[in-house]
């Protein structure tokens, strides 16, 4: 990045957003502050990088071509770059009609090299089940736990970005986690059916 | 009316105590999950499991980064398109749609051959009904 680049970075976002309507490099500013975020987002909602890439690059056209009609309306200018992506993501899987799953080896696996194979899997199965149960939930429930998780936002942050109330933020996170426990009950049980029958075949695994 | 109340009460309170468990977690602290159970697992039986997935959204949730090529090429496109004139910035295609064209393409062609293959049959099946019928009525006449 240029000096100039530099002397941008210490601006706050809506002063950025101000000057980005006129000067390139204050969008630059923007770009290299919310990209990793946006990418995040869409990669969790999306399921794999390769989707992730593709509306990540048009979220970042689309506001480069709208930002000159940005208005501030008291809510935190990544409340709008995340409306975009919300939008594309949820255009994504209408027009695609498919739910694509985390391929396992993309997952960031926290377990230790040194610890047993056996319990790395196992891990792996976990919270590859997690990620399943998390991608069949209503949207705005994914939104919630994406922002609270990777973004670590807290219930106010949440709430400017999806238009709602810290209170109904935090109501919103119990409302999930019954759900989602009430979903992983589901997929086990979807999946116990499966080995049931399977070993009714003679394919045990064990 | 007081029965509703109460139970309001009782889920606000789940709902606060789970929240500030999740802060806690998120926040890299340890909170004393066994300390939380002691004192509201009576009251709220499903806390126990309902921290337990707090723990597992915690840990299979985690950042990740998008790879340097694309960070930086996407930055040269978007420079790219502020440099040109405002006329000339049309949006790339997508490089989804892009990958799904051609089976879609391919797909499509095949459906049509077997679509035309299927009235080819169905009418030459027609024909040679016909002409046996026609073959049976001038055999049937002639005899």
């Amino acid at each position: 990045m240029t000096d100039v680049s530099h002397s941008l970075d210490h601006l706050d976002d809506a002063e950025l957003v101000r000057l980005a309507k006129t000067d390139q490099r204050a969008f630059g500013v923007i770009y290299e502050r919310y990209i990793d975020r946006i990418y995040n987002y869409i990669y969790y909602r999306t399921g794999n990088k390769y989707d992730a890439e593709d509306l990540t690059s048009r979220v970042f056209q689309r506001a480069m071509r709208h930002i000159s009609g940005y208005e501030d309306r008291g809510v935190p200018f990544s409340a709008w770059l995340y409306r975009i992506a919300h939008n594309l993501v949820v255009n994504y899987h209408r027009d695609r009609k498919r739910r694509q799953i985390v391929p396992i080896e993309d997952l960031v696996i926290t377990a230790k090299s040194s610890e047993a194979p056996e319990f790395v899997t196992q891990q792996r199965e976990e919270h590859e089940e997690l990620l399943q149960a998390i991608r069949n939930l209503p949207e705005d429930r994914q939104q919630m736990l994406i922002l609270k998780y990777i973004e670590r936002m807290s219930n106010a942050e949440i709430g400017e970005i999806m238009g709602r109330s810290e209170g109904a933020i935090k109501s919103l996170y119990h409302r999930t986690l019954i759900a989602l426990r009430a979903e992983l009950n589901r997929i086990q049980k979807g999946q116990k059916r499966r080995s049931d029958v399977l070993k009714h075949l003679g394919f045990d695994r064990s | 009316m007081f029965r509703k109340l109460k139970r309001r009460e009782h889920k606000e309170e789940l709902a606060t105590i789970l929240d500030q468990h999740a802060a806690a977690v998120i926040m890299g602290g340890e909170p004393a999950d066994a300390d939380l159970i002691d004192k509201y697992g009576q009251t709220h039986p499903e806390l126990e499991s309902l921290m337990g997935l707090t723990r597992r959204l915690y840990y299979t949730l985690v950042p990740t980064e998008p790879s340097e090529e694309f960070v930086e090429d996407l930055r040269t496109r978007l420079a790219q398109i502020q440099e040109r004139p405002a006329w000339r910035r049309r949006p790339w295609p997508s490089l989804g749609y892009r990958s799904t064209k051609l089976p879609q393409l391919v797909g499509w062609a095949l459906s049509l051959a077997a679509l035309v293959l299927v009235i080819f049959r169905f009418t030459g099946s027609l024909i040679l009904l016909f002409t046996f019928l026609a073959g049976r009525k001038r055999r049937l006449a002639s005899a």
